[in-house]
């Protein structure tokens, strides 16, 4: 891992996976939400609303596993600080928040024809709200630090202590009563309760939106390496004719 | 009709509001990712070549 924390060594790599990512990740979104919408066929309780779900859940995992990457790297950046860790971090926050914020409302348009109302203060409807509001949190917080030059520590330890959030969504649908369903799918034992005819498009769209998170990130990271370049350049610059 | 994928009715259940809100969001995301990265690494260029 050190060997790629060089930033001239990791943009090599970026310039030629990020049209690659991109590329595959809009061929499995479009493949995934294609078959979705058109080829499966609808559940027997819920109808066509289930085609939400080749949305939502793949949204919800993304917000989730996101945060997950942004403590990763915040934790990366307070230990060894690695020169990329911080950067990858204040990569994902946006990110995580839009796909966070995609599961939110497409979460209230799946629940009102299926439970009959948008928003109910649910443990996991209220958790995944808090999670937006983590990511909030800690993209006002680093650019605060950002506009200031200083280390981002403060908001590392932000997303250090939001990870406790992570365990409350996932288990919050057997810890409390809820409306909103259990899992149907577990990764830990590769098993799944959902119909192949339903789960094949579910998984092509969970790995579309997943190359698509990576492609962003990949993009905001050489954005920021890039603004990085010019920042130190025009301080030498300063120097020098001071 | 065990067995045939009907055609389904994308206003109803709010399948398309979600749909096209999802869309709007990640395309509204990757196209600003896209454009704030060339204009930041364009900048960076001109700053080298000064």
């Amino acid at each position: 891992m050190h060997r790629y924390a060089n930033p001239t060594r990791f943009l090599k790599i970026a310039r030629v996976a990020t049209p690659i990512v991109a590329l595959l990740g809009l061929a499995l979104t479009a493949a995934g939400l294609w078959i979705g919408l058109f080829a499966s066929p609808p559940d027997y309780q819920q109808g066509d609303s289930v085609r939400i779900m080749y949305v939502h859940v793949p949204a919800a995992w993304l917000g989730a596993g996101g945060y997950m990457s942004l403590a990763i790297a915040s934790a990366t950046a307070l230990i060894w600080r690695h020169p990329l860790a911080t950067i990858a971090a204040r990569a994902i926050a946006p990110a995580g928040a839009a796909f966070t914020a995609i599961c939110l409302v497409s979460g209230a348009l799946w629940g009102k024809p299926t439970w009959g109302t948008y928003w109910v203060w649910d443990a996991r409807l209220t958790s995944m709200l808090v999670l937006l509001f983590l990511y909030l949190g800690y993209l006002a917080l680093s650019a605060s630090e950002a506009d200031k030059g200083g280390e981002a520590r403060a908001s590392a330890i932000l997303a250090l202590v939001g990870v406790i959030n992570l365990p409350i969504i996932k288990y919050s649908v057997e810890w409390w009563n809820t409306l909103h369903q259990g899992s149907s799918i577990s990764v830990v034992n590769a098993s799944s309760r959902i119909a192949p005819a339903l789960l094949t498009p579910l998984l092509l769209s969970v790995a579309g939106f997943s190359f698509l998170f990576a492609a962003i990130v990949l993009m905001r990271m050489r954005a920021m390496l890039a603004q990085q370049r010019v920042d130190a350049r025009s301080r030498r610059l300063a120097e020098a004719l001071a | 009709m065990d067995g045939v994928v009907t055609r389904p009715d994308l206003w109803a259940s709010f399948i398309w509001p979600a749909y096209a809100l999802t869309l709007v969001g990640l395309i509204g995301l990757l196209l600003w990712a896209f454009l704030s990265m060339r204009s930041a690494e364009k900048k960076a260029e001109e700053s080298r070549r000064k």
